[in-house]
């Protein structure tokens, strides 16, 4: 019985693998993959519309990526348009990246544009969800005709941002969870948010909303204190810009400053309330991990544990000033009002749960140490 | 089928009703669910699966009574020839219905998940072929092939354990929320995943060790239970109950919201695992349909009456135009099996009053 058991298993498991190629004959040659999908508003509420497809055809040689403007009042009539312009059969199963424009997303717009990645199941809920700021079809544009030392578009922003949740300067944002967090309540979400300049593209920070609809912005050194406090700093490489005690004397920049890689221990956020207000302690315990430093005695602990006191206290103002921002403009992607909701249900259920997030006491404690600092003192 | 074809062991009637549990009710439980009583589906599931296992209980107690029957001989017996006739007319027509209504399920999920340009017709008459072949042989080779389902239970909790670092608990809380109000809500799309129990009291004489079918039949149902509850709080978490109440097969969202290394689209990979689950519960239903038709009737000439029979069961099970009327046939078939179950446990209390088959000292 084992032995047949055992003949049988394997060939379960090889079943599937084989009954996936039971599908309708898709020809690569034939076919233009959507990789990148730029989306922005057009006169009369209808979509401005930029696709870009990466050429797979040994005969043209030129070009790189095919690059298709539109408009239409809806991305899959857009994408039918594209099918009579086009020369291959589109599909849209490998979009990459959809880039939204930052005015786009004040709008609130881009949850319900999201739909259609949601019901086709043949679309990809999986690609990242990006707002530029400014206009995305002037970036697939300008991307695709000056970016040349670079890697096709679609590749090299995906490698940007992926680079940028590894450093914790952004959160990952793809089409599924945009979508659950635009629904969940007590809870706001967050964006990739890109430049483009002449040379290159920059990851600026993050876009920040409120009720779906983008309302501020901050910069990637504020995004992983941001990371600290919604997830954790675990296992990624976010590099602090500290400044460091220093003397009069020392007046240029790299003895006044220090970059620190923070790894989190461990972040804990109590809540009660009090006087029907939200009070949110956040607390966070992070080690150093010292990169750039001046030449110092960093073996001295009395050096050290001033360092650690500056920085602590640091951190904790940039993080305060950070919650500061964010409740001002009614942003919640810590997800304070999804503890709330889960901890004080009918506190939630009565108040208007952005009002009250602004009227919240909400402090940062911070505890950090320097645990490592290179091969020299 | 000769008596010795649908002669099945303890252990494979219960992978036989997890199959059938699994299969129909699983896909669409979740969203079903948070749309009656919110983030705390899994409590109304632990306990309608604590109802069901009682069911059960009375189910193999009243076929313990009786020496090597089936529902049909004991109706018979309670009810007198045309009456027991007739309810076993409508228990016939029950699991014909919920072979046609499952097959409809089936094909819907190939139609918008795989191939959206074939007839449903054509979907249909290919996805049924496996269906008959094994029905020709009989319910030992169903119930076989229907141990397949711990492989896909175990891929999809692999599955879970992918995507675990994803899960937010708080969509968990507050427990309870929904009250009884949402326990009583609950009741419909429970008993829709639990369905499938109720065939144990027609092919409880094809049982080779009836001491041990009540064992594996409770254990079927824990089964089914403890996958459910896995379920439900892996999709309730990942994806929180507000958009829950918006998908209608979570379990494939799920899976097409990993990214997985190399092979990228889980989700297809996913679904080539999970449709024989779904076959397998149409192939339950389908045989135990046809095995019913069999021993009432007496067929003799196998091969016609299995080709006309799934004929007609195609034919029937492309009724259902949309899918919000899909929702409204499953709806009749939870009825139809709510009812069947009640009409179970009046048997095992009539039992007690019309001692007439009942074996003695029981």
């Amino acid at each position: 019985m084992y032995k047949r058991i055992k003949k049988i298993f394997p060939l379960l498991i090889v079943i599937p693998f084989i009954l996936c190629g039971c599908w309708d004959e898709v020809l690569v040659e034939d076919t233009g993959f959507l990789t990148v999908v730029g989306i922005e508003s057009a006169p009369q509420g209808n979509l401005k519309l930029t696709y870009a497809l990466p050429v797979i055809d040994p005969d043209v040689t030129d070009a790189r990526g095919e690059i298709l403007d539109t408009e239409s009042n809806l991305t899959r009539i857009a994408r039918d348009n594209l099918n009579r312009r086009s020369g291959k059969d589109i599909l849209a199963g490998k979009i990459q990246l959809v880039v939204y424009s930052k005015e786009f997303a004040i709008k609130g717009r881009i949850s319900n544009t999201n739909s259609i990645f949601e019901r086709d199941p043949s679309d990809a809920i999986l690609a990242w969800v990006v707002i530029v700021d400014g206009s995305p079809r002037s970036l697939i544009h300008q991307a695709e005709d000056n970016l040349k030392d670079k890697p096709r578009p679609s590749t090299y922003l995906n490698d940007l941002l992926e680079r940028a949740v590894s450093t914790a300067n952004i959160n990952e944002t793809r089409i599924f969870n945009y979508d659950l967090i635009s629904m969940a309540p007590g809870i706001d979400n967050t964006a990739p948010l890109i430049k483009i300049s002449d040379k290159s593209i920059e990851v600026k920070g993050s876009a920040l909303f409120s009720n779906k609809k983008m309302v501020g912005s901050i910069n990637a050194q504020d995004g992983g204190l941001l990371t600290a406090m919604m997830k954790t700093l675990k296992n990624k490489k976010y590099t602090y810009n500290a400044s460091i005690p220093f003397s009069t004397k020392e007046t240029y920049s790299e003895k006044q400053s220090s970059a620190i890689q923070l790894r989190q221990n461990s972040k804990k956020i109590n809540i009660s309330i009090q006087n029907n207000k939200p009070v949110v302690d956040i607390y966070l315990d992070f080690s150093g991990y010292v990169d750039e430093y001046k030449w110092d005695n960093l073996n001295d602990e009395k050096e050290v544990k001033k360092l650690n006191d500056y920085v602590q206290e640091q951190i904790r103002q940039d993080c305060q000033k950070l919650i500061k921002y964010m409740q001002s403009i009614e942003s919640d992607p810590i997800g304070i009002g999804d503890m709330v909701r889960a901890k004080h249900n009918s506190y939630f259920n009565k108040v208007d749960w952005h009002t009250a997030y602004k009227d919240a006491t909400i402090t940062a404690h911070v505890k950090f140490n320097v645990v490592e600092y290179g091969d020299i003192q | 089928m000769d008596s010795r074809e649908n002669q099945i062991t303890s252990s494979q009637l219960m992978g036989f009703i997890v199959s059938i549990q699994v299969g129909a009710g699983a896909l669409s439980l979740p969203a079903n669910l948070a749309r009656v009583c919110g983030h705390d589906g899994w409590i109304s599931i632990l306990l309608y699966g604590i109802m069901i296992t009682a069911v059960i209980s009375v189910i193999i107690g009243l076929m313990n009574r009786y020496n090597n029957k089936s529902i049909y001989e004991i109706n018979k017996l309670l009810y007198g020839k045309y009456v027991g006739g007739l309810l076993n007319l409508l228990i016939v027509l029950y699991l014909w219905y919920s072979t046609c209504t499952i097959l409809r399920g089936y094909i819907n999920i190939i139609h918008v998940h795989l191939l959206r340009s074939t007839p449903s017709l054509v979907i249909c008459i290919f996805t049924i072929i496996p269906t008959y072949y094994l029905a020709w042989y009989g319910i030992k080779y169903v119930a076989r092939f229907s141990l397949a389902i711990y492989l896909s239970i175990g891929f999809c909790c692999l599955l879970f354990f992918l995507i675990f670092s994803d899960l937010r608990f708080n969509f968990l809380l507050p427990i309870g929320q929904s009250g009884i109000e949402g326990i009583k809500a609950s009741f419909s799309p429970c008993i829709f995943a639990f369905l499938g129990y109720e065939v144990i009291s027609v092919i409880y004489p094809e049982i080779t060790n009836k001491k041990k079918a009540m064992k594996y039949a409770i254990g079927a149902n824990l089964i089914n239970t403890m996958f459910c509850i896995l379920l439900l709080l892996v999709t309730t978490s990942f994806f929180g109950e507000e958009m829950l109440k918006k998908s209608i097969y979570p379990l494939f969202t799920l899976a097409r919201a990993y990214r997985a290394p190399i092979i990228e689209r889980m989700d297809i990979l996913f679904i080539a695992i999970w449709l024989p689950v779904i076959a397998m519960s149409t192939r339950g239903y389908f045989c135990i349909t046809y095995y019913s038709i069999n021993k009432l009737l007496k067929l003799k000439k196998k091969g016609i009456y299995l080709l006309v029979f799934t004929s007609i069961t195609i034919l029937l099970s492309n009724i259902p135009e949309s899918i919000s009327q899909l929702t409204n046939y499953e709806n009749i078939m939870m009825i139809s099996g709510t009812l069947f179950s009640i009409f179970l446990v009046i048997c095992y209390l009539f039992s007690f009053v019309r001692r007439k088959g009942v074996k003695p000292h029981v």
